[in-house]
């Protein structure tokens, strides 16, 4: 999590208006949803590759391999499962004791596209995770007329996280060392532990946080010194052509011939 | 586990943001209502917020081998109910979907119906039937913990038949989908439970005025040392 943040703040896309690069990201996964042709998930896959390889600066971290080979796993189980209740003509059948699984053409159909739609989501997602820190995009969601008090207790949450997890850290590091994940039942033990030490203390320091802001005439309202770029007309044009562009594709792999006679007229 | 990105089809995406959106906007409202009348309860429930994500990063050990991590929803509707817990799912969900890959932005709305509202809402009921017939804190919270990650569960299993029944039928698609998560998703449930009773057990010892007339536990006092008092 906070490798992901902090790739956010060094890309080089940092400073782009985040709701731009949300529209196009929101496009691109729209555009794969609506297709019926794997084709077009591989394109947005590819696209959303080449913007996650130039967002971490042509280098890929290991936190961006894990996150996309734990997402790789869990797509693959739910893909064969879809593939498996789906009806079809039978295409493969396997005997595993009791049970008799049949995989249909049209079930290994839809899980190839199921699973090539999530490995293009988890990709566009992952350039857009990487290249736009929360706290800025939490801000840009002020322009789309999004409530104050929604936006501030999103930028809390996020701030707060980190101090948590670094208090987690410790507990964590303190637990270890004196054997509290031993056993099944230590682990168990220590794992309320923490979470009741970190509760405890987020109450603590939220009431401190109080505190410290009504001493410097907190009004109930968090501005920002540097609101992030607003969404332009050229990022919606953009992501419009990325959807039709996709669209109109996806309708000339699949069925070219109303699209040749709209052409000819 | 939460549905991934892509894993639903367009229509159904928008079906399960407008289903979540109403309950979401009432949420918001109790949290502005709340807001203005306790200005104080704004960092708290930021807090409390930031604990429920990171509580999610909490790894458990899972009798299937891998490793899972409790939802923190069934703890959130007891302190602060159902509306507000949907509010505090969504952005804890935003986050998974952009720190952790997990779930998605097309999914949100599935995802918020099924952690954010089914999962609490049932989570509730059972909280309330439970509070009223005086049981105390062990039972209390392992159902309700118990109950709203079964609830969650089912309902992310319902999704996904409904937008891939097989061969027309949710009913069967739904038994497949809901018999591969129970092999790691009832035992997590059991966990969960299990973890949460110790978390309020813990809690109503160092902190009972958090839990006062929020479940019924016994504490000792220093003055009245060696005597149980119902809190």
């Amino acid at each position: 999590m906070q490798s992901i943040d902090e790739l956010a703040y060094s890309s080089p896309f940092k400073d782009w208006s985040p709701l731009g690069k949300f529209t196009l990201a929101l496009s691109l996964l729209v555009s794969s949803l609506v297709a019926s042709s794997i084709v077009i998930p591989l394109v947005a896959f590819c696209i959303g590759f080449v913007l996650l390889f130039i967002s971490t600066r042509f280098r890929f971290p290991k936190v961006i391999v894990f996150a996309l080979l734990e997402g790789m796993i869990i797509f693959l189980i739910g893909s064969v499962v879809i593939a498996l209740v789906t009806e079809g003509d039978p295409l493969w059948t396997y005997d595993i004791g009791p049970w008799e699984l049949t995989f249909s053409n049209q079930g290994v159909h839809l899980g190839t596209m199921v699973f090539l739609r999530a490995v293009a989501g988890a990709t566009v997602m992952l350039f857009f995770a990487t290249s736009t820190p929360v706290p800025q995009f939490a801000q840009s969601l002020r322009q789309v007329r999004i409530p104050n008090e929604l936006v501030e207790l999103t930028v809390l949450i996020y701030r707060y996280s980190f101090l948590l997890l670094e208090q987690l850290n410790t507990m964590y590091i303190a637990a270890d060392s004196r054997l509290g994940f031993r056993t099944y039942k230590r682990k168990y033990r220590t794992t309320a532990k923490i979470a009741v030490g970190v509760f405890t203390r987020s109450i603590d320091m939220a009431e401190r946080s109080q505190v410290a802001l009504e001493v410097r005439s907190f009004r109930g309202e968090f501005r920002s010194y540097h609101p992030p770029v607003k969404i332009s007309t050229k990022w919606i044009a953009l992501s419009l052509i990325v959807f039709l562009s996709l669209y109109t594709f996806n309708l000339a792999i699949v069925d070219p011939a109303p699209l040749i006679q709209l052409l000819k007229m | 586990m939460h549905i991934m990105e892509g894993f639903l089809p367009i229509e159904w995406c928008i079906f399960w943001y407008v289903l979540s959106a109403p309950v979401v906007v009432w949420g918001f409202l109790q949290i502005r209502k709340l807001f203005a009348e306790h200005p104080e309860q704004k960092m708290i429930l930021a807090v409390s917020g930031a604990f429920i994500f990171v509580l999610s990063s909490l790894k458990l050990p899972s009798v299937t081998g891998s490793s899972s991590h409790p939802t923190g929803t069934g703890a959130s509707t007891i302190l602060y109910g159902v509306a507000t817990t949907s509010v505090l799912s969504v952005i804890v969900l935003i986050f998974q979907a952009l720190l952790l890959a997990h779930g998605g932005i097309t999914t949100l709305g599935a995802n918020t119906f099924s952690m954010g509202i089914t999962g609490p809402f049932i989570a509730w009921l059972a909280y309330k039937g439970m509070y009223r017939a005086k049981l105390g804190l062990v039972p209390t919270v392992f159902v309700v913990a118990f109950i709203s990650d079964i609830a969650t569960y089912i309902m992310t299993a319902f999704q996904l038949a409904l937008a891939y029944p097989t061969a027309g039928s949710v009913l069967t698609s739904f038994t497949t989908f809901f018999g591969i998560f129970a092999v790691t998703q009832i035992p997590l449930a059991v966990v969960e439970g299990v973890l949460f009773v110790m978390f309020f057990d813990y809690l109503s010892r160092t902190r009972p005025d958090l839990l006062k007339g929020k479940l019924h536990f016994k504490t000792k006092t220093s003055d009245e040392e060696g005597t149980a008092v119902e809190a």
